[in-house]
């Protein structure tokens, strides 16, 4: 999608210097987040293989050779001091939302009709290569700067680590590391060991060469390359996941584990690799928002739906009926047999994929749903403000979330002319705007 | 969240570059952190929110620390000089034998919006705007990048 290109005059430069400065606020912004340590589970869950959900899944390698140009290949005279450099990198609002999509072709509709559970379990097709997995071992002092080399040739991603792990040794040195975070100077070990990875296309041994070479090593240092197993890494997200309690009396519980609280409303979930676990504050502050909106009986619209959580929680609460859409193909399936998990069948919950532009909108009437809740990111709600209030019978319930504090106003502004007694819920940085449509 | 008096040990650093709004829990965001038994999802929703107000699909270079009790914290910068200059100059690949052919041309005012731009990242704070704008010359020379005051 080609957004349009807004040429500027030189002249005004006061313009120019808001934009670097919002993308100030960006970058330095760092995130404390309390993730959940792995808890020495014996019970493994018997997953389908979820390689596949990798491979299909795979977002082109932002690599140097493979960036679209942005600027059409015209003449020379368009490049006259009109262009504005920022305008290429920071967004504008028309800019079509691709936040998402990755294999979303065109508008299709699926219904969760009476598929079993395998089918909705099946996620994806074939299995592409795996990505390669080099292990070099350099000191502390060169591997920062190899690191970073090796990003520049070409690597995906570069993930430095102590080489032993000797428990007796192991000590915090505070060198004059190259950069800081929060003020504590980075420590790099004696003994550093850098894992790289590669798309499996490339020729390792070639950018390792270019990367030592660029550093100024005089010698190769000793590497080893493996395929790295996709399924070692998706084990290790779902192992993350742990039954959380969002509200008093409901448990979102992961599908192997047992409910802590055997009398609660729980939910079971089996994201895969969907969005929505239940632990993120933006769930949380949606799932609370459910639990005080649902009296019983409802119709709900839960756009973006992810793993399907809001709507599946939104009907073992008391809601009749919910429709979910979303952009991902992943996250149509995943509700799917998250639905089946929980015993909710094809007339309870109907998920719609949608394509990641604006045409084509899933084929909803307007003003019919007495609750619509979307937890996605700032840019789609924006664009999509009057298709997701419009869904709204009038006084219904609106909620959207999956935006930062800072971004509430923007939101808040462009809600609130559709909704009437706008509300912000706000936790742990990250916030819920809520209203009622407005009659 | 308080750190207490040890200060968190550090796991590891990683390094990986995403494209603005676009994280997800597949390669090269997956293998990348999933190793580490960080909250992917957690890091996908935080990076993507953040980097709302910047065009998708521009490649943002992300460093995360990976502390041992599987927290962590990462610090967005934005992307190279290389891809800046590239875009600027319209063309996709800088040229393959960099001091004897010239792949593209930029103004000098590319350079300047480009130094603005990279001004505030947290490496280059501390360099003058001048100094920056001779760093991004050197990298334009090295890629194949002609810089000249106007286009005619």
């Amino acid at each position: 999608m080609q957004s349009s290109w807004k040429f500027v005059r030189c002249t005004s430069a006061v313009s120019f210097f808001c934009s670097p400065l919002n993308f100030l606020a960006v970058s330095t912004a760092l995130t404390n987040i309390n993730a959940y340590s792995h808890c020495a589970s014996s019970t493994k869950h018997l997953n389908p293989p979820l390689r596949c959900i990798a491979a299909s899944l795979h977002s082109p390698l932002p690599s140097s050779n493979a960036l679209s140009s942005a600027f059409p290949g015209s003449s020379a005279t368009s490049f006259l001091a009109n262009i504005q450099a920022t305008s290429f990198f920071l967004a504008e609002k028309s800019d079509t939302l691709n936040a998402h999509s990755v294999l979303s072709s065109g508008s299709t509709e699926i219904e969760a009709a009476s598929e079993d559970r395998k089918q909705g379990q099946n996620f994806a097709e074939e299995r592409g290569a795996s990505m390669l997995s080099v292990r070099i071992n350099v000191t502390g002092d060169i591997a920062d700067s190899l690191a970073e080399s090796l990003m520049c040739f070409g690597a995906s991603s570069c993930s430095i680590e102590e080489a032993t792990v000797d428990e007796f040794q192991e000590k915090e040195m505070f060198s004059t590391g190259p950069s800081t975070w929060e003020g504590q100077t980075c420590q790099l070990w004696d003994q550093s060991c850098i894992t790289v990875l590669f798309a499996p296309e490339l020729d390792v041994g070639e950018c390792i060469a270019w990367a030592v070479d660029s550093i100024g090593l005089r010698e190769m240092p000793a590497y080893t390359i493996e395929e790295a197993d996709d399924q070692d890494w998706i084990q290790k997200v779902q192992d993350v996941f742990r039954p959380v309690e969002v509200a008093s009396g409901l448990w979102i519980v992961p599908r192997w584990c047992v409910p802590p609280d055997p009398a609660a409303i729980n939910v079971m979930l089996d994201p895969g690799l969907a969005f929505g676990t239940g632990d993120h504050p933006t769930t949380r502050l949606c799932l609370r928002w459910l639990h005080q909106n649902i009296k019983g009986g409802e119709h709900i619209l839960d756009y973006g739906t992810g793993s399907g959580i809001l709507s599946i929680t939104a009907l073992k609460i008391g809601a009749r009926k919910a429709a979910g859409v979303d952009i991902d193909p992943m996250a149509i399936s995943s509700a799917q047999a998250n639905a089946l998990i929980n015993n909710l069948d094809s007339c309870k919950l109907q998920v719609f994929l949608a394509a990641s532009n604006e045409d084509n909108p899933p084929p909803f009437e307007r003003f019919k749903f007495d609750i619509v809740v979307a937890n996605i990111l700032m840019l789609p709600l924006l664009q999509l403000v009057e298709r997701i209030t419009n869904y709204a019978k009038p006084g219904g319930r609106v909620a959207v979330s999956g935006i930062v504090t800072d971004q509430v106003d923007k939101v808040v502004a462009s809600y609130s002319v559709h909704l009437e007694n706008v509300h912000v819920w706000e936790d742990d940085g990250w916030a819920c705007v809520s209203g009622t449509r407005k009659v | 969240m308080s750190k207490g008096v040890k200060e968190k040990q550090i796991g590891a650093l990683i390094r990986l570059v995403v494209n603005a709004g676009q994280a997800k829990p597949a390669p090269p965001v997956g293998p990348a952190l999933g190793q580490h038994r960080l909250n992917l999802m957690a890091f996908c929703k935080d990076f993507n929110a953040r980097t709302q107000n910047i065009k998708p699909e521009v490649p943002m270079s992300v460093t995360v620390i990976a502390y041992k009790d599987n927290t962590f914290d990462f610090t967005i910068k934005s992307p190279s000089t290389s891809y800046f200059l590239k875009k600027a100059a319209g063309i996709q690949l800088g040229a393959s034998r960099a001091a004897h052919e010239t792949a593209g041309v930029v103004t000098v005012k590319h350079i300047y919006e480009i130094a603005k731009i990279k001004q505030s990242d947290p490496d280059c704070q501390y360099m003058s705007l001048e100094a920056i704008c001779k760093s991004i010359m050197g990298t334009a020379r090295s890629i194949g990048i002609e810089v000249r005051r106007t286009l005619d």
